[in-house]
């Protein structure tokens, strides 16, 4: 069972559609692996069927309802089958991974991190990554211009005293400066969305600049 | 536009399962005429304009003719089935972006141990609840919720448009929605 879940605000963003792609891989992936936010999912989408059954209704073209009638008939596109799911990554990542985790071109950053970045069209801004990190190493200490939401797929890491194992979600905003270290217990796999540039301050900082985003 | 009498949720629920079962162009009719009108509404709301608005809306009728099959009035309501289905329209024609979503009723979902299928609360007692939850809402609260379900708007953007503090919105939003999930679990106050 997850113990940390993303942030009330992204919840909701995601039930109203105003939630950037990014953030909504984040968001669904957890809900694969979280019932009690698929439970507060189904009220906030309650919400939006509320509130639309609230708006006053608006004047249709003339013919709208005669066109619709007519295009009944029309054969549906073919529904994509879900992707395939594996023992990391839950099917909506998985269909943005485009292979299993055992096939991930993962690139090597150094210090027994590597990444693997996701591409979503049109996210400028965004940095959206799988990173792994070995055990009981440490992504060294950081800080974002923007918002960043963390979700862990495997192993697990500890970051401010809290711990965070498989589902659980860690948000962190610009005032936040931290230095997440991986758990001891094997390797940690985690689905990372950058908004804006991270700014390194340790030793090994200038090392890593391909991380810079 | 034709005078229409308001549709209880129960009939509206009762529409879409027909249309599914039996393909009823009546009653799919009736839905047309308490849905399109609000979809439309709603997308231009978020700033559609009117040709837009009207592709989506047709767009979305049409997925609510061909989907109702899939329609299940134990999991949602018909309204929320259809703003889901609109939200998810405008996010793929007007935003352009894909939509990720958890795949229901998939095998890998972790199941909810806690809460047993009989101890969940029905559909209708929880729309119930939603409507009473809208209702007490400050009025500050409630429109911060407005504003992000039909504006499109981040807090950051939220707090440039009212003026006010990001601090502040974020913590109208915390206790909106703790509000909210309180109504939902069941209790009242």
């Amino acid at each position: 069972m997850s113990r940390h879940h993303p942030p009330e605000d992204v919840l909701m963003a995601y039930a109203a559609g105003s939630l950037p792609e990014p953030h909504s891989l984040v968001v669904a992936t957890h809900l694969s692996l979280c019932p009690a936010c698929r439970q507060t999912m189904t009220g906030l989408d309650a919400l939006g069927g509320a509130m639309l059954d609230d708006l006053s209704p608006t004047l249709m073209e003339a013919d709208s309802l005669d066109r619709l009638m007519a295009r009944l008939e029309e054969p549906a596109p073919p529904k994509a089958p879900p992707a395939p799911t594996d023992s990391v990554l839950p099917s909506p990542l998985r269909a943005y991974v485009g292979r299993g985790i055992e096939n991930v071109a993962w690139k090597k950053l150094g210090r027994g991190i590597e990444e693997f970045r996701l591409p979503i069209p049109n996210t400028d801004g965004y940095t959206t990554r799988l990173v792994r990190v070995a055990a009981g190493r440490d992504i060294p200490s950081h800080s974002h211009d923007g918002d960043e939401l963390t979700l862990v797929l495997a192993g697990g890491f500890t970051d401010g005293g809290e711990n965070y194992r498989r589902g659980d979600v860690a948000g962190a905003d610009p005032t936040v400066h931290h230095t997440p270290v991986a758990d001891a217990d094997g390797v940690c796999i985690c689905l990372i969305v950058t908004e804006g540039k991270l700014r390194f301050s340790g030793p090994f900082g200038p090392l890593l600049s391909y991380f810079r985003g | 536009m034709q005078r229409q009498a308001p549709v209880a949720p129960g009939e509206l629920d009762a529409l879409v399962v027909t249309v599914g079962r039996t393909r009823d162009r009546e009653a799919f009719v009736a839905l047309y005429r308490h849905f399109a009108p609000r979809v439309k509404a709603y997308l231009l709301r978020l700033g559609a304009d009117d040709t837009t608005a009207e592709e989506a809306t047709q767009e979305t009728m049409l997925a609510v003719w061909r989907r109702a099959d899939s329609f299940d009035p134990s999991q949602a309501g018909a309204s929320t089935w259809v703003f889901t289905i609109a939200r998810n329209r405008r996010i793929d024609l007007i935003r352009r972006e894909r939509r990720p979503e958890a795949e229901e009723g998939s095998a890998e979902l972790i199941p909810d141990p806690a809460v047993p299928a009989d101890q969940k609360i029905a559909v209708e007692e929880r729309d119930r609840r939603v409507r009473v939850a809208l209702e007490v809402l400050p009025r500050e609260q409630a429109a911060l919720i407005e504003m992000a379900y039909y504006q499109d708007l981040t807090q950051t953007a939220i707090a440039e448009k009212t003026g006010l503090p990001l601090g502040t919105v974020k913590s109208r939003f915390r206790l909106a929605f703790a509000r909210l999930k309180r109504v939902l679990d069941g209790d009242m106050s």
